[in-house]
Parts: structure tokens; C-alpha cells; sequence
């Protein structure tokens, strides 16, 4: 009796470690991890205007960053508030009226957003009622490039709250502007991020593209040219010309992370490339601006 | 004689009594945003089979599907939910089969109302207007990971 009750016992035992592992292995599932970018919306500012005035001074473009802001918050995404950003720009330097055009770029460039929106809110009147048109245009801050664009019109009210169809402009529109920007990041994951590479002769070189640098009696373009299909991601390039003083690659693509899964960033290809220019003896100097790589033969 | 005529009308009462054609179901891109807001969206999606019941389940199906795989036209859902629908598929495959083959999709459903039903021979056609809880459905995608979040 004794040793049929051990044995019952050693079974519910081995029952449980067994549910107890079979439940560790499903907890193991890694969820799947996504950096999630920041996003910061600013007024759109023509050309030679002054983005501070045009922000202070069009109450419907302040209504609409804000519901823009509020939501991008609504469904989770980190934001940067530029009204905060714009005011801490004021604090830290002594802004005068010929450094307003570059306005834009500092506040980009202070508050650390990923991606910043340009928001353009217009009131239409009408006698039939009255609506808001909001453009949005999200661009990656790193790389300056074009991510979505949505144009949203609100359905016409007999209303003066301009607030309210501000906000059913947004929201018609929000949800298809974040997707659109989601389908361009699975595109960088899956294709690279783009950079473009610029390369020039300084005027004292003694030699130029055309000469051959190394044994292989393959000119110097034909050898850069290799090592940029090699060094692409996915061997995807484009070289949209080449004389015998430059070379510009409009199209280079980088992997988003390195085979560590650490941020691939734009210095570690300039690294790259310098080094294989070191090893056909040649020196250079290098700057790096947003995606643009600019290097200068010696 | 009279032994065939028996036979003869056993298989016409044989043949009589064969049930009518099943219909199965099929996606079809008649699916229509009726509103949305930031929580929900209103779909109006077309569904036929023999029976009211069956048409109505063929509609919320092929509504979830459209928002699912699709994207539906002129909402804010324009871009589908899940953007390769064949990759998802291999990868999680028990997922969709409980998801929507044995709709575990009506957890988001809000409501679901029959806003036009006609027979047309044996056959319903129905027009079912569904309430989808839009902000649940994605969060809930999001933690079975078959969508990532917003993000790289």
C-alpha cells in the first residue's frame, strides 16, 4: 500500500517538473525587441521666415502640433516637445534674427528626435461650414530624408472651434502617417539605411582617379568601386558618376546593425573605407554630415 | 414493372432529399469603413452562404481579413495590419488558425449587426456592419508578436 502511495507521489512529481519545464520553455520565447524612435512634430516655416514668429504667431498651427503631439502620445510613441525644445534653444544661446533661418536645424538637432514632423494647418471658410487642412511630412532627423507625407482635410462644420476639426484632421490621418513610416523602417531593416559617399582629389595630389595605385593594373576608381559593392549591404549601390578628380556614390546602402547587433553608424564605414585606402598607400581626409560621407584624397 | 417504378421513385426521392450545395468561404475585397476614431473602426463587409447565420460569419471573417492582411480603403487603416501575410502565416501558423479560422477574433469585436440581408435563390447575401476595438486588436497582435511596435 505503502509503495503504491511513493509511486503515485513520483509520478505527480515528475508531472510537475514536467509542466514546470514545459512552462520555462514557453517563457523563453524572446519578445521581439524594436527600438522605438522619437518623434518631435515642428511648424513648417517657409522659406526665409522665421519659425519662432510662425509658431507664436498662427494659433491654429499651435493647435495642430500639439494634436499631433498628443497623437503620437495617444498610441504610444516617444515625443519631444518642441514648444520645450524651441525655449531651452532661447536659454542656452543668445539667438539674434540672422541665426533664426538655421533655427530649424539646432531644434532638430538639440532635442535628439529620431524622426521630426512638419505640420502645416490651414482654416477654410466656407459657407457651406467650415474645416482644417493639416499637412504632415515626417523626415528621418539623421539622414533628412522624406519617411511619409499625409494631407488630411476635417468634414465641414457649422463651428468656429477650429481646435475640434484641428483634431478630426489628425486623426484622420495619424494612424496611415505612422504606418507609412513603419513600412519605411522594415524597409531599412530589411534593405540598409542609404548614406551617400563623396569623393574628391585635394588640389595638391599628384595622381588622380585614372592612375593605378597597386599591382593589379586596375584603376583607382575600378578598385574604390569594388570595395564599395563589397562593403554595401547586400552589394547595393549606386555611382552616379565618375571623372578623373570625383567620384560620387548618390546611393550606398549600410546595414542597420554590425554582425554584433550594435548600431552600424555612418563612421564606422568611413573607418572602413579608410583603412582600405591606407592599405593601397593612400591618405585622406574625411567629414561626415548627417548620411553624406565626404572624403578628400591627399 | 411495378418494381421498377418503386425504384424510380426512390432515387427521385433520393436525389430530392440531397442537401443544397455548401458554400465555402472566400475573401473578397468588399469591405467598406463605415468611421473610425482612435479607438475603433466601423466596417461594413459583405458575406453569402445558405444560411443567415453562416453569410454573417463569412462577413465578420473577411472583415477581420482585410484589416488583418489588406488595409481598408479610405479609413485610417489604409495599410494592413500585418504587411506580409504569407510570412506571418509560416511563422504562426497556430495563431491564424485559432485567430481567424476559429475566430478568437471576436474578443475584439464591439458589436456586429446585420444591416442588409436578401435571398437571392437559396443563397443569403448580407451587408454586416462590425465594431472592431482597433486599439485592443493591435496591442494584442503586438504581445503575440505578430506585429512589432511602432519602431526599428
Amino acid at each position: 500500500m505503502i509503495e503504491m502511495i511513493n509511486k503515485k507521489i513520483l509520478t505527480l512529481l515528475l508531472l510537475l517538473l514536467a509542466a514546470g519545464t514545459a512552462g520555462l520553455a514557453q517563457d523563453e520565447k524572446p519578445a521581439p525587441t524594436t527600438i522605438q524612435p522619437t518623434i518631435m512634430a515642428i511648424p513648417f516655416t517657409p522659406e526665409g521666415r522665421s519659425l519662432r514668429q510662425n509658431f507664436e504667431r498662427n494659433d491654429i498651427l499651435r493647435i495642430a502640433i500639439t494634436k499631433v503631439k498628443e497623437a503620437f502620445d495617444d498610441r504610444g510613441v516617444n515625443t519631444i516637445d518642441f514648444r520645450a525644445k524651441l525655449k531651452q534653444l532661447n536659454n542656452t544661446g543668445a539667438l539674434t534674427d540672422e541665426q533664426q533661418r538655421s533655427i530649424k536645424d539646432d531644434v532638430v538637432a538639440l532635442s535628439g528626435a529620431d524622426i521630426y514632423v512638419e505640420v502645416e494647418a490651414k482654416k477654410n471658410h466656407s459657407s457651406t461650414g467650415n474645416s482644417v487642412t493639416v499637412i504632415m511630412t515626417a523626415y528621418d532627423a539623421f539622414s533628412g530624408e522624406s519617411l511619409a507625407n499625409k494631407v488630411s482635410t476635417s468634414p465641414k462644420f457649422k463651428t468656429t472651434n477650429f481646435a475640434k476639426l484641428t483634431e478630426k484632421a489628425v486623426e484622420a490621418e495619424i494612424d496611415n502617417l505612422l504606418n507609412t513610416i513603419q513600412e519605411k523602417f522594415n524597409d531599412i531593416v530589411e534593405n540598409g539605411r542609404t548614406i551617400v559617399l563623396n569623393i574628391g582629389l585635394s588640389e595638391d595630389a599628384d595622381y588622380d582617379f585614372d592612375a593605378e595605385v597597386d599591382d593589379s593594373g586596375d584603376l583607382l576608381s575600378d578598385l574604390i568601386e569594388d570595395w564599395v559593392q563589397d562593403a554595401s549591404f547586400k552589394n547595393y549601390y549606386h555611382l552616379q558618376g565618375v571623372t578623373d578628380t570625383k567620384m560620387i556614390f548618390d546611393l550606398v546602402k549600410i546595414p542597420l546593425k554590425d554582425d554584433r547587433g550594435r548600431s552600424y553608424r555612418v563612421s564606422k564605414f568611413g573607418a572602413r573605407f579608410k583603412k582600405f585606402l591606407k592599405s593601397k598607400g593612400l591618405d585622406a581626409s574625411r567629414v561626415i554630415n548627417g548620411n553624406n560621407l565626404v572624403f578628400t584624397l591627399k | 414493372m411495378i418494381r421498377k417504378i418503386v425504384l424510380s421513385l426512390m432515387l427521385m426521392n433520393i436525389l430530392a432529399c440531397t442537401p443544397t450545395q455548401q458554400l465555402v468561404y472566400q475573401r473578397t475585397g468588399m469591405v467598406t469603413c463605415s468611421t473610425h476614431d482612435r479607438m475603433s473602426i466601423t466596417l461594413v463587409a459583405e458575406g453569402q452562404a445558405e444560411t443567415l447565420n453562416k453569410a454573417v460569419s463569412f462577413a465578420e471573417r473577411n472583415a477581420i481579413e482585410n484589416l488583418l492582411f489588406k488595409g481598408i480603403p479610405k479609413s485610417n487603416q489604409e495599410k494592413p495590419l500585418i504587411s506580409d501575410e504569407s510570412k506571418a502565416k509560416v511563422e504562426n501558423p497556430g495563431f491564424f488558425s485559432s485567430f481567424v479560422d476559429n475566430r478568437g477574433f471576436q474578443e475584439f469585436v464591439v458589436s456586429s449587426e446585420v444591416a442588409d440581408d436578401y435571398l437571392s435563390g437559396k443563397v443569403h447575401f448580407v451587408k454586416q456592419k462590425i465594431v472592431f476595438d482597433l486599439t485592443n486588436l493591435r496591442n494584442y497582435l503586438q504581445k503575440e508578436g505578430i506585429v512589432k511596435k511602432f519602431g526599428i
